[in-house]
């Protein structure tokens, strides 16, 4: 216990000694893209959410707007501070995908520190669900007449089948 | 708020193929980037500043050969520091008056500024409005390439910091612990 002292006290002491500290580094210059976005080769709607995603986590969203009769955009993406347990943002050489409200856009983009890029965004076509489509009534017989009429037909059946039975056994004896 | 005096002096600022880190140390009668720098029009491609008031997206860019809709930087004036990136070596000259007085709002966390003092000054010194909520500035002197950041780190042993003195041709860096103005006099 008294030697873990000393020594947790020695580290200390180097610790102070050496001046160590630490020290956090300032913001490194984005990585931007611009350009156009469409989805399925047309205009997105003013306003949509434009986002960049490195390793699955969000760093930078945008709104698209309209310029000479196109949809575009422009996104700082940040980079990581490497002096912080957190990342802030992207380092060089990471893939940075973009989505287009929820829908994941090509090409993905190269993370690079202090550069501007032209990069055009295309989404894919919205995806059709089956609730978008509506059921079109179909005429069926109501549900009491068809359990009356197949009772009916069993009953009768059975009935049918006891009497032929009853026939065989009688010619047998 | 500043007030310009009517002294208008001059500046030359040279600026080297690459990043460069400055502050555009005078009262600029027209802020527009473009104006401003109109000297080393053809020798810069991409400017950034960052917005400290804007902590979800702090960065503003210039880049001359993109479309207007891309760029959210248009003006630009003393209180900030600019990166500029020259595509080859320029100088860029600054014209307007001295402001005798510069205030900078400073947002905790980091802060991009410009100094527009006339001296070069002791950072305690320079920085003196905002003693103790400040605890790390950068430097970034474009000028040499083999050790271009400056360090001054409030906590740190003199020999541990390359930064003493701030000058007004540089954009600085501060780490600023909580919001507060920074004040320069001339």
């Amino acid at each position: 216990m008294r030697s873990r002292a000393i020594v947790a006290s020695m580290a200390l002491t180097i610790l102070l000694l050496s001046g160590t500290t630490v020290v956090e580094a300032m913001p490194p210059l984005p990585s931007s893209f611009h350009g156009t976005v469409k989805r399925d080769g047309t205009n997105v709607a003013e306003g949509t959410v434009v986002s960049a995603w490195i390793n699955g986590v969000k760093y930078a969203e945008t709104q698209s707007q309209m310029y000479q009769g196109n949809s575009v955009y422009a996104i700082n993406v940040p980079g990581d501070d490497p002096d912080t347990t957190q990342v802030e943002g992207g380092v060089e050489g990471n893939t940075i995908v973009f989505k287009v409200g929820d829908s994941t856009a090509s090409p993905t983009g190269t993370w690079h520190t202090g550069t501007d890029v032209d990069l055009n965004l295309t989404a894919p076509p919205t995806a059709v669900t089956l609730s978008s489509f509506t059921a079109k009534p179909v005429a069926v017989p109501p549900v009491g007449f068809t359990s009356r009429f197949l009772l009916a037909l069993a009953v009768t059946g059975l009935i049918a089948l006891l009497a032929a039975s009853a026939i065989l056994v009688k010619d047998a004896k | 708020m500043n007030n310009p005096q009517t002294i208008n002096v001059t500046l030359l600022l040279p600026l080297q193929t690459g990043w460069n880190l400055i502050s555009i140390p005078r009262d600029q009668a027209d802020t527009a980037i473009t104006t401003v720098l109109s000297s080393i029009s053809g020798s810069y491609d991409l400017v950034y500043a960052y917005d400290a008031s804007d902590p979800t997206n702090p960065w503003r860019k210039y880049n001359v050969n993109a479309p207007p809709y891309s760029n959210n930087l248009s003006q630009i004036n003393e209180t900030m520091g600019v990166w500029v990136h020259m595509t080859t070596e320029g100088t860029l000259t600054v014209a307007g008056s001295i402001p005798p007085t510069t205030s900078i709002q400073l947002y905790q966390g980091w802060n991009l500024v410009g100094y527009p003092g006339i001296q070069a000054k002791a950072i305690s010194e320079a920085l003196s409005s905002i003693a103790d909520k400040y605890t790390l500035i950068y430097a970034y002197d474009a000028s040499n390439p083999a050790d271009p950041w400056k360090k001054y780190n409030v906590g740190a042993p003199a020999w541990a910091n390359n930064l003493s003195e701030v000058r007004s041709r540089l954009g600085y860096w501060i780490l600023a612990t909580e919001n507060c103005v920074l004040t320069i006099n001339n």
